[in-house]
């Protein structure tokens, strides 16, 4: 979803209707990832997509967690409040050591990936044994037509999600569906947006949906 | 199993019309539920007759009862 | 019951939730034991309880601004208490107390920037909890002096001061703090709090703090929010930056089990109903009574509503969330006693508790449920419930049931079902209402049989089911009429035991039809709805129509209606517990100074028994002079006898048929009661029958004792579960009964 050559994402009223994070649900996810887990001062956490950086405060105002954020588009980088704990760099390309975090955190980016497996890959390879993955995106229940560059364009059916996860070394613990966020930013941006830009066609397709899951790097 | 002796009763002033003789005291058997006693209690001697006196019926038989159903 | 059902159950008596004052108080001071110490004038100790929570408490009492005011429930009645000027009497008329012993040091260092109350609070607080703190302030006390220091007595802060270094709190008046010195706090000190508004704003985050941990993406830094100007908020800030802190130090979630940190809201509910409005007393500094007197306008809050209006949930001195614990306790006892068989038999499953409790907690579903249990694991005290059970027996055995079309009719197109208590208690009454309706309506037939409802009440689903087959056979065997039924409580469980029939009450009917002739109109009563009347409000508006067409004056009682309270026979409360059972009925006899008219025999009974007049709705109807408020409830044994007596008596004059009449010798008997007797056998349940039994074996067996002052006899018989003796003599060719007693225990090997 695209108007001009300016992804939807980086739009000013995504930016305004979402919130600072540019994702359905707000925090609502993270923190139920969060939660799930019972993340604790002490712990590692990587943000990948981290966007203007939202989620990395949030981490650590709230959960008092060692959260850094991995960001490939300078523009959002640049014009975030705090890059301390914000890196530029592409999510299959992470400059860390193997093993450094207790859980990699991929929120509503996975899908914009030109190679998720190879992102997964590398997720896996940053994780500490036993440590987590949580990932929440779209997802789609029939293979939809790409259109270049665009959220919904890019959607996999569930199953194929969960494959392209257990096949890079994770083991899913839990799989959630939380598709009434999608419709409720679907349905904000249609009042926040005036006439120029076009409506998001995320909740307005079928069989599109947003998801949760949960998954565990063996030991 | 031990006799076990009750104070209050007192039956001296009934006996036994059909052999005609004053009661003595036994140990008679009582069960109720899954639990037996052995009571000393007034008895014909001659018929085997046993008497419960109504203060020991509605006393402490009464409570025992009770007792044992958990009521 | 299930470990979940438990907490459902727990979960919805809300007599332990927090009263508004404390839940709204965000340090979460016990208001409501403050108050009533402060009614009785116990200053000292209403001090402690104030300085148990309150970090510098000499100094907030006087300076808090009391939110907990604007959730005070008195609020709605006369004026909130005035929490606020309590709090500060108490703070100069008490004996002040010394700071809390701190807890041993536990190596963590925290640094706290700024002197407000905040950050004097957060120091407190973690100093007690053995944090080494270190407060910069190049004067301490200053910030929180410029703010509010005329409303503090020269002293008092400088008091608090000291306390707070008796706590081990370190004072650095040197350090001048600026952004690079704040960083090195951060590096060396486990922690870093700063009290935003005491210190220059150069040194406080780009970051809004987290509202729930006052966190900020600087790990270790912790914020107090900025602009806060009530001070019993800027003490909580201080104490939520200590939970922080101590969970950040020690590595334990940030987030979880935080909802009740902060005020928040309560489900306890208080009822204002019967509480006079009192507006609020100035409290003077230097008058005892005036404290005293406001801090007695406290309400004390607590719900109680079910215990308020139920005698039996007053008598275990405790309130449902307790009982159903220790119910479900009982059911896990494997070995030794189960101390609340009585209570759970004392319910009387009359669904008040539920209509009144703002969270509709059901005692009678829980009652029920564990006497079904017990039942089914073979727990249920035999003696609760087996009088009951065998009279049930015998109202639907060969002896009293009738089950026959209108006499000369071959088809049934209703079919009159008093129940067993009103042929037991008004056979006159029953047969006058039939021979109504035969004239009225025409093709009436006639069951009398037992609708179940003992079984049911006494958790017995094999009898409640059997009495249902029995039921269905016969109705069917009439040809299913519709019921023309007398009795709130047999409607109720009739639609259960025979989900296929039209059921109808007598008193709608009457209604439709209108009054018989020959009433007794006029007069003034108040009307005793019984309890199964709680949920029919068609019923209760229809017998009350016919009592307006009879021209009576109806009082309603305080509980009434929907709110009914039931006479003590629900729920066979009667049998498993009649001293309660007693007090139920004594309880709803006070409930009008006028005589009761009722539509249920057994509330017309139980009123009797405890000397209420009370007439049943056939009194009314189809008055007779032997049937007047005042006469008395019949003992068991003629319960049985009108049975008996009504069943020959109908089928020989209505249905001509003649009682093959195969005596049991026993009845032939001559026997004769002394007032005495009765009275006794009533009260332990001993039927005439039972005891004509024991003469019948004396005679046979010649075996008897003999009493050798007054010459009479003893002796006993044991029928099947109960021995039962009497004491008699021989009278004119008969014998005279003095007394009965009877027992469970049996005599090994002894006689019959």
């Amino acid at each position: 979803m695209t108007v001009g050559s300016v992804p939807l994402w980086e739009q000013p009223v995504l930016r305004q209707t979402a919130g600072e994070t540019l994702r359905p649900g707000s925090f609502e996810l993270t923190d139920r990832g969060a939660d799930l887990l019972g993340f604790a001062p002490g712990w590692k956490i990587l943000d990948v997509g981290s966007g203007l950086g939202a989620s990395v405060n949030r981490l650590r105002s709230r959960y008092g967690v060692e959260a850094y954020g991995v960001e490939q588009s300078i523009r959002q980088l640049e014009q975030a409040s705090d890059t301390s704990n914000l890196v530029q760099a592409t999510g299959d390309s992470l400059p860390f050591a193997g093993g450094s975090f207790h859980a990699v955190l991929c929120e509503c980016a996975l899908s914009l990936f030109p190679n998720p497996g190879a992102g997964l890959a590398e997720f896996q390879r940053v994780t500490m044994p036993g440590g987590f993955l949580i990932l929440s995106d779209l997802f789609a229940d029939r293979a939809a037509p790409a259109e270049p560059g665009s959220c919904a364009g890019r959607a996999m059916p569930l199953a194929s999600i969960r494959q392209q996860v257990e096949c890079n070394g994770y083991e899913i613990l839990r799989v959630e569906e939380h598709t009434v966020l999608l419709k409720d930013l679907a349905a904000r941006l249609v009042l926040a947006g005036g006439g120029s830009e076009k409506e998001c066609g995320c909740a307005g397709r079928k069989g599109l949906g947003y998801y949760l899951m949960i998954a565990v790097k063996g030991y | 199993m031990s006799v076990i002796k009750v104070p209050e009763i007192d039956s001296v002033d009934w006996s036994c019309a059909a052999c005609g003789e004053e009661l003595v005291r036994r140990p008679v058997e009582l069960e109720y539920l899954d639990s037996q006693f052995t009571v000393e209690l007034p008895v014909c001697p001659q018929c085997n007759m046993v008497l419960i006196p109504k203060a020991l019926a509605l006393g402490k038989m009464h409570q025992v009862e009770q007792l044992l159903e958990d009521k | 019951m299930e470990q979940a059902d438990l907490r459902q159950w727990e979960r919805q008596c809300i007599q332990e939730e927090t009263p508004r004052c404390v839940a709204a108080c965000p340090i979460h001071v016990d208001a409501k034991l403050f108050c009533s110490l402060m009614g009785q004038r116990r200053w000292d100790k209403a001090w402690q309880v104030l300085a148990k929570t309150m970090p510098l408490p000499g100094v907030l009492a006087r300076l808090c601004d009391a939110p907990c005011e604007s959730a005070c429930v008195r609020k709605d009645a006369g004026g909130a208490v005035e929490l606020g000027e309590l709090e500060r009497y108490c703070a100069e008329n008490a004996k002040p107390v010394p700071p809390p012993k701190p807890l041993p040091s536990r190596g963590k260092r925290v640094a706290v920037v700024g002197d407000g109350m905040s950050g004097l609070s957060g120091a407190w607080e973690m100093a007690r909890r053995g944090f080494d703190v270190t407060l910069y302030s190049s004067e301490p006390g200053r910030h929180l002096r410029e703010a509010l220091g005329e409303r503090l007595p020269d002293g008092v802060l400088e008091r608090e001061l000291a306390s707070l270094v008796t706590l081990g709190v370190r004072f650095d008046k040197e350090m001048k703090v600026s952004p690079s010195v704040l960083d090195s706090l951060l590096e060396e000190a486990d922690a870093v709090f700063l009290d935003s508004d005491a210190i220059s704003s150069d040194l406080l985050p780009a970051e809004v703090p987290d509202e729930i941990t006052l966190g900020v993406p600087r790990l270790g830094l912790f914020v107090a929010p900025k602009g806060e100007a009530s001070p019993v908020l800027q003490a909580a800030a201080g104490r939520r930056a200590a939970n922080s802190i101590e969970r950040f130090t020690q590595g334990v979630s940030m987030v979880s089990g935080r909802e009740r940190e902060g005020a928040y809201a309560t489900r306890l509910f208080t009822s204002l109903e019967k509480v006079e409005s009192v507006a609020p007393v100035a409290v003077e500094s230097d008058s005892e009574l005036t404290a005293r007197d406001e801090a007695r306008r406290c309400l004390q809050c607590e719900c109680l509503e079910c215990v308020k209006v139920c005698e039996y949930l007053r008598h275990y001195k405790s309130y449902p969330k307790v009982y159903v614990r220790q119910i479900y306790n009982n059911e896990s006892i494997v070995m030794g006693t189960r101390q609340a068989n009585t209570m759970i038999n004392s319910c009387m499953l009359c669904g008040l508790c539920e209509t009144v409790c703002p969270e509709d907690f059901d005692m009678a579903e829980v009652c029920l449920q564990a006497r079904r249990t017990m039942v089914e694991k073979g727990k249920m005290p035999p003696s609760a419930h087996e009088f009951a059970l065998r009279d049930m027996a015998f109202a639907n055995g060969e002896q009293c049931v009738v089950a026959e079309h209108a006499p000369g009719a071959d088809a049934s197109e209703y079919a009159f079902f008093p129940g067993c208590q009103l042929t037991a208690s008004d056979p006159d009454g029953v047969e006058k209402a039939y021979a109504d309706l035969r004239g009225r309506i025409g093709n009436v037939g006639l069951l009398l049989h037992c609708c179940g409802a003992p079984a049911h009440w006494a958790g017995r689903e094999d009898l409640e089911a059997e009495t249902a087959a029995s039921l269905v056979d016969k109705w069917e065997a009439l040809g299913r009429p519709k019921l023309i039924v007398s009795c709130p409580s047999c409607v109720k469980t009739l639609r259960h035991q025979l989900p296929d029939a039209e059921i109808t009450s007598h008193w709608s009917l009457l209604r439709a039809i209108g009054l018989p002739q020959g009433i007794a109109g006029g007069g003034a009563f108040a009307v005793n709805d019984p309890c199964a009347a709680r949920h029919e409000p068609l019923m209760r508006e229809d017998v009350r129509a016919l009592l307006d067409q009879m021209e009576i004056a109806v009082t309603e009682p305080e509980l009434t209606g929907q709110t009914t309270e039931c006479c003590g026979y629900g729920g066979l409360l009667s049998e498993a517990n009649p001293q309660l059972a007693k007090r139920v009925a004594q309880r709803r006899a006070a409930a009008a100074d006028e005589d009761f008219v009722t539509y249920c025999v057994m509330c017309r009974d139980q009123m009797a028994r405890v000397g209420k007049r009370a007439v049943h709705l056939y009194d009314l109807l189809f008055p007779a002079r032997s049937r007047c408020a005042c006469r008395p409830s019949p003992g068991y044994s003629d319960r049985r006898e009108n049975r008996i007596r009504l069943r020959e008596r109908l089928l020989r004059e209505l249905w001509r048929k003649e009682m093959d009449g195969e005596t049991d010798p026993a009845d032939a008997i001559d026997v004769s009661f002394t007032e005495e007797a009765l009275e006794a056998m009533d009260e332990r349940r001993i039927l005439k029958t039972d005891i004509r039994k024991v003469l019948l074996q004396a005679r046979n067996s010649g075996k008897w004792f003999v009493h050798r002052e007054t010459g009479r006899f003893l002796a006993s018989f044991r029928p099947s579960i109960v021995t039962y003796w009497a004491v008699f003599e021989n009278h004119e060719g008969g014998y005279l009964v003095h007394d009965a007693w009877s027992h469970r225990m049996r005599i090994k090997g002894g006689q019959p």
